[in-house]
């Protein structure tokens, strides 16, 4: 069992190849796989330029973590006035390595690096279908099918969304809904939830989560320059949320001491509500825009996060202009994160080391510059750096293991180049 | 709790439609609106990195509509 195997050692070597890993989620659909974002106004597609498609590369990489490297393909069709069709495809591949959620040192003597890591490799293909139409001269109807799939994980979703206008179109209600299932296979099973990684034995080839979202939404038109969306989704997963390849040491309570290495899978609740508000506002400036928004999410996990970004939209010449842009994130942790779990301890229900699950918060910057050739179309380049960190001495830390410190923070870059033409 | 604080602003803000305070933008007041990079969504393939990679490394989600299609479970 390779788990096991790797709790062992304290850490996966690598070059050791783990399908899927912690980061399948962004393998994943995700959720802009099948947002249905509502445009204000018929501005795209016309009877003179029916077609539309955008093509990107993305290289993200992580210090010493992960690389993935992605292709995108999106093309839609107006179908005469009243319909429009769209497509997408997405292949990816990801290579690297992932914090396991156990603790960085053994004993005092070891040496103290950096949090251990899975390796793993792993490629993905998504598609997807949108179909638009007006119901009514006010009232258009988005209805929107993806699946995507890699060898460790699967998703399929459907979903719908119906907006209206009114007002003499300065507002847009708009009412979603959306369904998905994904399937979780990872190579090696799934195991027994919060067993040591020794007696943990394998329950089940591959397990399945559900997701239902639900949103309510308002577009206005404040004035000639301003635009504010404010939504509301209601999120409610069900189903196998654990994560099969994160582990948490278990460690003296007083001395922080992880002897042989000991570890437990985790394990957390197989229901999860969320509730999301989001607040946007573009505001016209000249001939520049300004993009804010905000967003408050809260789950019953116990998690409560707040983003807000900005991205402001310059031109330079008639074809050229610069979108710089910044993002905050802030997280509390969820209930059931456990830094660590104590050898003298009741084993709890659900538990977690996932840095994910942890008190954290997220820096972005970045710049986009775009350019409009005579020729037509439209060439972007994105660059954007990020920052993640954390508590390195989380309340539960204890002895040795609070002087190494416990967050994995992460450093990342993205790098992105796209091109859309309209014909 | 939340959805019935929700509803209650987003009847208001529809209200304040009919005040007088805030006059209705013609269509003919629409061209800065209706520029490209007014869009609510201007740059999808931009939308679609950003989320993937916010998505995978933070526990919240979502929110600028629905479909959390296929999100594992972060």
């Amino acid at each position: 069992m390779q788990l096991t195997k790797q709790a062992k050692k304290g850490q996966a070597k690598k070059g050791q190849t783990r399908q899927g890993g912690a980061v399948r989620s962004l393998l994943s659909a995700a959720s802009a796989g099948l947002l249905l974002a509502v445009p204000l106004a018929h501005a795209e597609g016309s009877s003179d330029e029916p077609w539309r498609v955008d093509v990107g590369t993305m290289r993200y990489s992580e210090k010493n973590r992960i690389n993935v490297s992605e292709l995108n393909f999106r093309a839609k069709r107006q179908l005469g006035e009243e319909d429009s069709l769209s497509v997408r495809a997405d292949y990816d591949s990801v290579s690297g390595a992932s914090p396991t959620g156990a603790a960085k040192i053994q004993t005092t003597s070891s040496a103290s690096g950096g949090a251990p890591m899975a390796s793993f490799k792993a490629a993905r293909t998504a598609m997807g279908v949108d179909w638009d139409t007006s119901l009514t001269p006010e009232t258009r109807l988005t209805l929107a099918a993806d699946h995507s799939s890699q060898k460790t994980y699967s998703s399929a979703g459907l979903g719908g969304s119906v907006a209206r206008d009114f007002n003499q179109r300065n507002t847009t209600l708009v009412f979603g809904a959306s369904y998905s299932v994904d399937t979780i296979k990872p190579a090696n099973g799934i195991h027994t939830e919060l067993m040591t990684t020794n007696a943990a034995t394998i329950r089940a080839a591959s397990e399945e989560k559900s997701q239902v979202d639900l949103q309510l939404g308002i577009t206005q038109v404040l004035t000639r320059e301003a635009l504010l969306q404010l939504n509301y989704v209601r999120g409610n997963a069900s189903g196998y949320m654990t994560n099969p390849y994160k582990i948490i040491s278990e460690v003296d309570p007083v001395t922080g001491v992880n002897a042989n290495g000991v570890a437990r899978t985790e394990k957390r609740p197989d229901k999860r509500g969320s509730n999301v508000i989001y607040a946007q506002l573009n505001y016209a400036l000249e001939s520049a825009v300004l993009y804010s928004s905000y967003r408050y999410f809260q789950d019953d996990w116990g998690i409560k996060a707040h983003t807000v970004d900005f991205k402001y939209r310059k031109p330079i010449t008639e074809r050229l202009y610069i979108q710089p842009n910044i993002r905050l994130y802030t997280q509390s942790a969820a209930d059931f994160y456990r830094s660590m779990l104590y050898t003298t301890e009741i084993t709890p229900a659900y538990a977690s080391a996932d840095y994910r699950m942890a008190k954290m918060h997220t820096n972005s910057v970045g710049v986009k510059l775009g350019y409009k050739p005579l020729s037509g179309g439209e060439f972007t380049t994105r660059v954007e750096v990020m920052r993640q960190d954390g508590e390195q001495q989380p309340d539960d830390a204890v002895g040795v293991q609070k002087d190494a410190g416990v967050f994995p923070t992460l450093d990342a870059v993205l790098f992105h180049i796209g091109y859309t033409l309209a014909f | 709790m939340v959805l019935r604080k929700l509803l209650a602003s987003l009847i208001a803000a529809g209200a304040l439609n009919g005040c007088a305070m805030m006059q209705s933008v013609q269509p003919w007041e629409k061209d800065l609106l209706a520029k490209e990079e007014m869009q609510l969504v201007p740059d999808r393939i931009e939308e679609f990195f950003d989320s993937r990679v916010y998505f995978s490394r933070e526990a919240a989600f979502g929110g600028k509509g629905v479909g959390g299609g296929g999100c594992g479970c972060n």
